[in-house]
């Protein structure tokens, strides 16, 4: 319970920091939300009064704490460009790029784990060196040619067998459950096969470590089988890792899946932020950044309490209880 | 109750009829005919030939890489997959193959238990002391969680483990207290044959002495066999009535621990007794063979 409120307080002071980084980076970088909104021919009037409305003329420190404060409240702003909330447009996109990388996700464990462990369990040797290639092979296709590989075999009207919705999302979102679902199916396939190479490469990786290992081999004496040790002992302790991979795999796809989400025409956060940066429009740039950041930072807690919840030696100031030692007792420690 | 009135105290209890396996019908505990092993082309283990009776406590000796770990894997099954073993291992009855991991897997931890050299790496560590050392419990038997908790505590009080460190993980405890959580691990299914690959190495001298006491008188008290893997000769006389030393992967010398220690014939044997006594027993071997 100490460590989940001092890991709390480390986040909270990380979120502050990552506020300032981000204010001030916007306000070094060069370009103007009001000259841009003002247009080309506008007069300095014009853009002063743009940037008295926006609040630009105010200082600094003013400006960072009217930021702060609305993002404590939940109030993002509103997008110089479009109008809308920044909280509405962030939600709109999300509502396309969460669901693609969860279902991506799990797609990638889904395959990659079971064949990581198949790629070393297996009977034949022969079995396990062609699911090491694939492995190999999987990781090294870049996403872009995996998704046009699909389109052209699977997208509806250009494919093989046009079954599937290659382009767009339903313009009534989540409304429409069961199309959104579908028009998600290709993107989560090409960066959930891409990612589960990864993953499949480290389980492999992990399992192969174990196979020697003492904590397997008394599994084994007491009486489970290598497979069976393997499994409910080897991979249990690759956990932690696995869960570092996972945790690190979906920070690399909200960034990494703009290329899908750009080659599938979907309205994700990608397509956003590089539109808004594109603008110039700085309040929904610095909210839609610092939310980014924010997620990558919350991913890297949540890694951390689930190392510690699956790793009972890494408890809060654990020692053992006193008595006979080992050579390590007598002073190596 | 001091952990030398336990041991005495264990050493007096009746061996649990319910968990006793009922496997082995003759005096032969183990059997291992011309047993030969090759990793890799290299010849780990050659035309090794041993046998274990019933009660027996038997040693092994040889200097590091002569095949003594080796053997206690290919006896167990516990062989890399890349491993390739010839030979006859017969064990409580049963004929065993090499490869064949279900039929080894249903004799570990019933009928032979496993003492490991360090049982700080081999302690699961996301397991409990209760839930470790009634793993073997929960693969061969079924029994209820409560009679499976009654007889961890059992065990527990025999190794000298108080009831408290039951909820503790290995790494909670002193390497003399995961040694006995190893070795009530091993002894918790009464098995025949208890396999303790050099279980003293990583304790201090002090704890060496206790935990080698604790299992001898187990493994008495339990009517058991024991193959005891060593290179210390004073724990070998302690621990064992007979004793093997293996070269080279080939058994080169075979007889009664104590004459073994005192007149070995082979030249390799004793050079290895002669190292050790200088070594382990701090005594000059030319002033000793004099």
């Amino acid at each position: 319970m100490r460590y989940l409120i001092r890991r709390l307080i480390w986040f909270a002071v990380a979120l502050l920091g990552l506020s300032l980084l981000v204010f001030a980076a916007l306000r070094i970088l060069p370009g103007d939300v009001a000259s841009v909104m003002a247009g080309t021919n506008a007069t300095p009037a014009r853009i002063a009064a743009i940037r008295s409305r926006m609040g630009l003329d105010r200082s600094y420190p003013q400006q960072y704490a009217d930021w702060l404060g609305g993002l404590l409240h939940g109030n993002m702003g509103v997008s110089a460009i479009s109008g809308r909330t920044v909280a509405s447009q962030i939600g709109a996109h999300a509502a396309v790029t969460l669901p693609l990388i969860v279902l991506s996700l799990l797609v990638a464990l889904g395959v990659g784990i079971p064949m990581g462990c198949q790629a070393v369990l297996a009977g034949s040797p022969r079995v396990r060196s062609v699911l090491h290639t694939i492995a190999i092979v999987g990781g090294a296709v870049p996403a872009l040619w995996g998704g046009l590989l699909l389109i052209m075999l699977f997208g509806r009207g250009v494919g093989l067998i046009g079954i599937l919705p290659s382009q767009g999302f339903p313009d009534a979102g989540w409304h429409a459950p069961r199309a959104a679902l579908i028009s998600l199916i290709l993107p989560t396939i090409t960066t959930g096969l891409v990612a589960g190479a990864g993953i499949m490469r480290y389980t492999r990786a992990c399992l192969i470590s174990m196979e020697d290992s003492d904590a397997v081999a008394m599994a084994m004496a007491c009486g489970m089988t290598r497979r069976q040790a393997m499994l409910r002992v080897g991979l249990r302790l690759s956990a932690a890792q696995l869960v570092s991979v996972a945790g690190l795999t979906f920070a690399q796809m909200i960034t990494g899946v703009m290329v899908v989400e750009s080659l599938f025409n979907l309205p994700g956060l990608g397509a956003m932020l590089i539109n808004d940066v594109g603008n110039r429009d700085l309040i929904a740039v610095q909210s839609e950044l610092f939310l980014l950041a924010a997620f990558f930072l919350l991913l890297g807690l949540l890694v951390d309490l689930m190392h510690h919840a699956l790793d009972p030696r890494l408890g809060e100031q654990t020692q053992h209880a006193g008595g006979e030692g080992s050579t390590h007792d007598l002073g190596i420690r | 109750m001091n952990r030398t009135d336990m041991a005495q105290d264990a050493m007096t209890q009746d061996v649990d009829a319910a968990t006793r396996p009922q496997l082995a019908t003759s005096g032969e505990i183990l059997h291992v005919r011309d047993l030969s092993v090759q990793i890799a082309d290299k010849t780990v283990l050659n035309d090794v030939t041993l046998d274990i009776g019933a009660n027996e406590r038997v040693g092994l000796i040889g200097a590091s890489g002569s095949g003594k770990s080796m053997l206690v894997k290919a006896i167990t099954g516990l062989l890399p997959r890349a491993a390739r073993v010839d030979g006859d291992i017969t064990m409580g009855g049963t004929q065993l193959q090499a490869g064949d991991d279900a039929a080894f897997a249903a004799l570990r931890g019933r009928y032979v238990g496993l003492v490991f050299q360090n049982p700080g790496a081999a302690l699961n560590p996301v397991l409990s002391v209760e839930q470790q050392v009634g793993l073997p419990l929960r693969l061969h038997y079924d029994l209820d969680a409560g009679e499976r908790r009654d007889r961890v505590m059992t065990m527990l009080e025999r190794v000298g483990l108080p009831a408290s460190l039951a909820g503790s993980y290995p790494h909670e405890l002193s390497g003399g207290q995961q040694q006995r959580a190893g070795i009530a691990t091993a002894l918790i299914t009464s098995p025949r044959l208890i396999i303790a690959d050099e279980p003293t190495t990583a304790l201090d001298a002090i704890v060496q002495r206790s935990i080698i006491d604790l299992l001898v008188s187990l493994v008495e008290s339990a009517g058991a066999s024991m193959l005891f893997i060593t290179h210390d000769f004073a724990v070998l006389s302690r621990a064992t009535t007979r004793c093997m030393v293996i070269d080279r992967g080939r058994i080169i010398e075979t007889g009664d621990t104590t004459a073994l220690l005192r007149d070995p014939r082979e030249p390799q044997t004793r050079s290895l007794v002669n190292a050790a006594k200088t070594l382990t027993l701090n005594v000059n071997p030319e002033h000793h063979h004099a």
